[in-house]
């Protein structure tokens, strides 16, 4: 019997790999590794086999079935490994094993480890409107994007932005850590 | 210690902390819809800032987004941009429109000082489509090549300077599929910003085209 994969109709599966190719380049941009990506699609195509009854209205949805199909799929996943109390996911590791290569050794790592510390309780203080927005900026995502996830203008997300951070280093000075001061 | 040097020992310290128990942490639908940007901004705002302090919520989090974000640029999925998303104020906007071709440098914002040139100087070197060109789904948009980019990031903009698709890659050639978000009949610009090894954006010259009438 052949895999299920095979069973996709060619149209389909052109859309199931392109829609996978643009997955995986945003995913590049997170520092996702590939077997996330590919576990989502492997799920993606076997629920599009199983409904391959209906390949005539599926092949018609096109780019907004598989989607949503994906969408679910991933949901899924992260049910399921929650539920299997499964260690994160590669990425983590493979991200948390170029920082132990990068790192120059244990003193950087307590280092990081304490100035996180400090970073976190300053953060804690700063007015809870501004506190995500300066959590992803310092997580390393641009500020469009932070925009884009919140519904807001990019007025308003460089003015909340740029008052989040101001507040976030009067703490941090309040804390003796600041530029030319405690790293 | 700059900024800079700040937000990379935070995500380096962030990325190794993993919890003890995810019983704190929001369920994985809920971290679909905030990927998804759905829902009350209150109840937002509170799912982000837990997500952006737990390293695991941060992982599922980024794979959700990459799901809906690709189905954006698909056409699976539409992305009702904001009104008042407009990262080029109106003014401005009539400006580009004007300056179009002409090679005009000016300034978008205190911040970043990004700096847009047209012609030979631009930090981005457009390929198609060119000023004027009608075009027809899939659009195919392609550009030159710059040394040491990281990645380029196309944005496509109405009349009246707001962006209305957007997309990233590291590819020098986006294919946008049609999509409701991009009218035939109707006038867009576009550019492409590209960050540099200082993370820098600088972006090209914008073009205008036309889609295609129905």
């Amino acid at each position: 019997m052949p895999s299920p994969p095979q069973q996709l109709s060619a149209a389909l599966e052109s859309a199931v790999a392109n829609y996978a190719g643009m997955v995986r380049r945003v995913a590049w941009r997170h520092r996702l590794s590939d077997a996330d990506v590919d576990e989502v699609m492997q799920e993606v195509r076997i629920r599009l086999w199983r409904a391959r009854d209906d390949s005539e209205q599926i092949a018609a949805v096109g780019a907004s079935y598989v989607y949503r199909v994906a969408r679910s799929a991933a949901v899924d996943l992260i049910r399921r490994r929650r539920s299997a109390r499964a260690d994160v996911s590669a990425p983590l590791q493979d991200v948390a094993a170029e920082i132990v290569s990068r790192t120059p050794g244990p003193d950087a790592d307590a280092a990081s480890s304490e100035l996180f510390a400090r970073v976190a309780a300053a953060i804690e203080k700063i007015p809870a409107s501004r506190r995500p927005v300066v959590r992803m900026h310092l997580a390393g995502y641009p500020r469009e994007e932070i925009g884009a996830l919140l519904g807001w203008s990019e007025a308003k997300t460089r003015n909340l932005l740029y008052r989040g951070l101001a507040d976030l280093r009067s703490r941090l000075g309040d804390m003796g850590i600041g530029s030319g001061g405690e790293a | 210690m700059n900024e800079e040097q700040m937000r990379l020992r935070y995500q380096e310290a962030l990325a190794m902390r993993r919890p003890a128990t995810r019983d704190a942490c929001p369920e994985p639908a809920e971290i679909a819809s905030l990927a998804a940007g759905d829902g009350p901004e209150a109840r937002r705002l509170a799912l982000l800032d837990h997500v952006m302090s737990c390293a695991a919520c941060r992982r599922e989090f980024d794979l959700l987004r990459a799901v809906d974000e690709a189905g954006e640029v698909s056409g699976g999925t539409q992305r009702t941009h904001p009104a008042g998303r407009s990262f080029v104020p109106t003014a401005l906007a009539a400006s580009v429109a004007l300056a179009v071709g002409a090679g005009v440098v000016f300034n978008m914002g205190r911040e970043e000082s990004d700096v847009f040139r047209g012609g030979a100087d631009a930090a981005v070197l457009l390929v198609a489509p060119t000023q004027g060109d009608v075009i027809d789904f899939p659009a195919r948009f392609t550009w030159r090549t710059v040394a040491g980019a990281r990645n380029y990031e196309l944005e496509i903009l109405d009349a009246g300077g707001n962006v209305v698709f957007d997309a990233e890659t590291a590819d020098t050639v986006h294919v946008v599929a049609a999509t409701a978000l991009l009218r035939p009949g109707r006038d867009y610009q576009w550019w492409v910003g590209v960050r540099g090894a200082d993370s820098r954006l600088r972006r090209s010259a914008p073009t205008g085209f036309r889609i295609t009438e129905e």
